[in-house]
């Protein structure tokens, strides 16, 4: 299992959420994408993404400040 | 970065504490709502008091933008996830995974249009494509059978498209001696046959007319004269059949070896043959018999009378002599016929028995008179070789058929000889069997030359009646087969070993009787 990271840091939503749509082609089964945001929606947009594409959101992380780390099992 | 002004200029929204203060209450708690709204949250809002006042009329308005801000960055939210999830579904179709659909909800009536539009664009690429799956299997399916059954042809199939093979079957390898496909395909029909066909024309221009012919009468059925890739040549029957396949003309080529059918048909023709000289034979025996019966009748007066007249006359008469010479000759007229008589007899030996070794050394003594005086002659015989079941006669024509090939044998020898040998043998199962005959005591007669052989390939042949190596009127091809038949008629055998330019050895195996009782 490997871990792969996307920073959206500082992109308004939902950008973040059409970099992930991107990202997400590339990640293979089995494996974990880390996605950094710091956006006031970002949480929602992840969780709405992870609940239409059948992706299970492994943890909400809190990095201080706005930002937070979600975990997303591919 | 998120920024978390509202005008986007850097430092604007550092408001100071007291400018804060001077614009009261109201103010700041708008520029709060709007700073979280420059900042990407759409859920700011300002408590709305009743009244016109200047504060409450800007936290209403305030609040309407705050409205919109929410409904647009909802929007761009339904686009964006909609978006996402296409963008996901067709990045799995186009990696073969046609089992992927929109599944999502918008409350975006475009977004909603779109996904039935994707789905259905999914559902008839995938219709089409198990359409043409199957169409591919079936076609799959229709060439294997057909493989299978023009593999299974036991004769040598080709496809010959124009006048090249691009196909042929196991069968057609196996004939022809190829090793595989790639040798056969696109070998003319010439290259697989000698230069030219029996009549005399080129194979190769004979081969565009069969062709013609069967693609003009749909087919056409031949005989060919084929060669195999180690040179050797065989006799075909090739039937061609025109096929329907495409703007080239094409045709079906069954080849079908005729070997064994023109062997046969020779040996057929070689039996008549014989039959008919069998037939001859015997009718010129018959009429031989008849003849020598009547001349034996003609030649008993002309005996009897002459002996008489000789009895009367005196003794010094000057026709005594000529009439003993009538007799003389008469007596070998009656010989001949005898001779001719015995010719058209069959058997007759029925009861006899004679020691072999006797009779052999008394038909030798005729034998040897009628030899060449260049060829020496070796006989030794064993007198206790044993008695057999055969008459004089008989053990006399073995022995004249058997000097009689050695003598042709001999011919241009240097040092010619023929060694007769006579003695007792006893064969055990192990010596028997490959000559048919019974494990038991034998008496054996052996004629042996030293003269050129017979040839190995036409060994098997020399017992065939009628089977001869001598040119026309030297020899009637029944030496051995008489042998051979007068060993069978004594439940004998024959057995024979020759080297080409050594020799050849001729033995008569013949089963030893109790002798005969001399007073019987």
């Amino acid at each position: 299992m490997t871990t792969h990271v996307l920073d959206a840091s500082g992109l308004k939503c939902p950008q973040p959420v059409l970099k992930l749509a991107v990202r997400a082609t590339t990640v293979p089964p089995g494996d974990v994408l880390e996605v950094l945001g710091d956006c006031p929606t970002f949480e929602r947009d992840i969780r709405v993404w992870c609940e239409r594409l059948g992706k299970t959101l492994l943890a909400v992380l809190d990095e201080g400040g706005e930002k937070k780390r979600v975990q997303i099992l591919f | 970065m998120c920024r978390s002004s509202f005008d986007g200029r850097p430092g604007a929204d550092e408001v100071s504490p007291h400018a804060e203060a001077d614009l009261g209450p109201d103010l700041a708690e708008v520029l709060a709502a709007l700073s979280r709204l420059a900042a990407g949250d759409p859920t700011a809002r300002v408590a709305e008091p009743d009244g016109n006042s200047p504060g409450a009329r800007l936290r209403r308005a305030v609040n309407a933008v705050a409205d919109n801000v929410a409904a647009l960055v909802d929007t761009a939210h339904e686009f964006a996830i909609g978006t996402a999830e296409h963008f996901s579904v067709l990045d799995r179709v186009a990696r073969g995974d046609l089992t992927a659909r929109i599944r999502g909800e918008s409350r975006e009536e475009i977004v909603e249009h779109l996904k039935e539009l994707t789905n259905a664009t999914i559902e008839a690429l995938t219709a089409e494509i198990f359409s043409r799956r199957e169409a591919e299997e079936r076609l799959a399916a229709s060439e294997r059978k057909y493989r299978a059954l023009f593999e299974g042809f036991a004769d040598a199939s080709f496809v010959l498209t124009g006048d090249r093979a691009t196909n042929c079957n196991a069968a057609a390898l196996r004939l022809f001696g190829l090793s595989g496909q790639p040798e056969a395909l696109g070998r003319v029909p010439g290259i697989l046959s000698p230069e030219l066909q029996p009549d005399g024309r080129p194979s190769r221009e004979k081969s565009q007319e069969v062709i013609a012919l069967a693609l003009a009468r749909g087919s056409h059925r031949f005989e060919w004269r084929h060669r195999r890739t180690d040179g050797t040549e065989f006799p075909a029957e090739v039937l061609m059949t025109a096929v329907a396949a495409g703007a080239t003309p094409t045709v079906h080529a069954v080849v079908r070896d005729l070997t064994r059918e023109k062997r046969a048909e020779a040996e057929r023709r070689d039996l008549e043959r014989h039959l008919h000289q069998a037939q001859k034979l015997e009718a010129l025996g018959t009429l031989a018999g008849g003849v020598a019966h009547d001349f034996n009748n003609l030649l008993t007066p002309i005996l009897g009378y002459t002996e008489v007249v000789l009895e009367d006359l005196p003794a010094q008469s000057p026709h005594r002599v000529r009439l003993q010479r009538v007799v003389h000759a008469a007596l070998r007229a009656k010989g001949i016929v005898e001779q001719i008589l015995d010719f058209g007899r069959e058997g007759g030996s029925e009861g006899q028995s004679v020691p072999l070794g006797e009779a052999a050394l008394d038909a030798l003594t005729l034998v040897r008179a009628a030899l060449p005086p260049g060829i020496t002659v070796h006989a030794d015989a064993d007198s206790g070789a044993g008695w057999v079941a055969a008459s004089p006669t008989q053990i006399h024509q073995l022995l004249m058929n058997l000097s009689a090939n050695a003598r042709d044998a001999l011919r241009d020898c240097r040092g010619p000889e023929i060694r007769v040998s006579v003695q007792a043998v006893d064969l055990d199962p192990a010596a028997a069997e490959p000559l048919g005959l019974v494990p038991g005591p034998y008496a054996s007669l052996a004629v042996a030359d030293n003269g050129c052989g017979i040839p190995p390939a036409i060994r098997q042949r020399v017992f065939d009646p009628f089977f001869t190596t001598k040119g026309v009127g030297e020899g009637s091809g029944l030496g051995l087969s008489v042998v051979h038949g007068i060993a069978r008629q004594h439940l004998g055998g024959v057995r024979l070993e020759s080297r080409v330019g050594h020799g050849t050895l001729v033995e008569v195996l013949l089963p030893r009787v109790a002798p005969e009782d001399p007073a019987g």
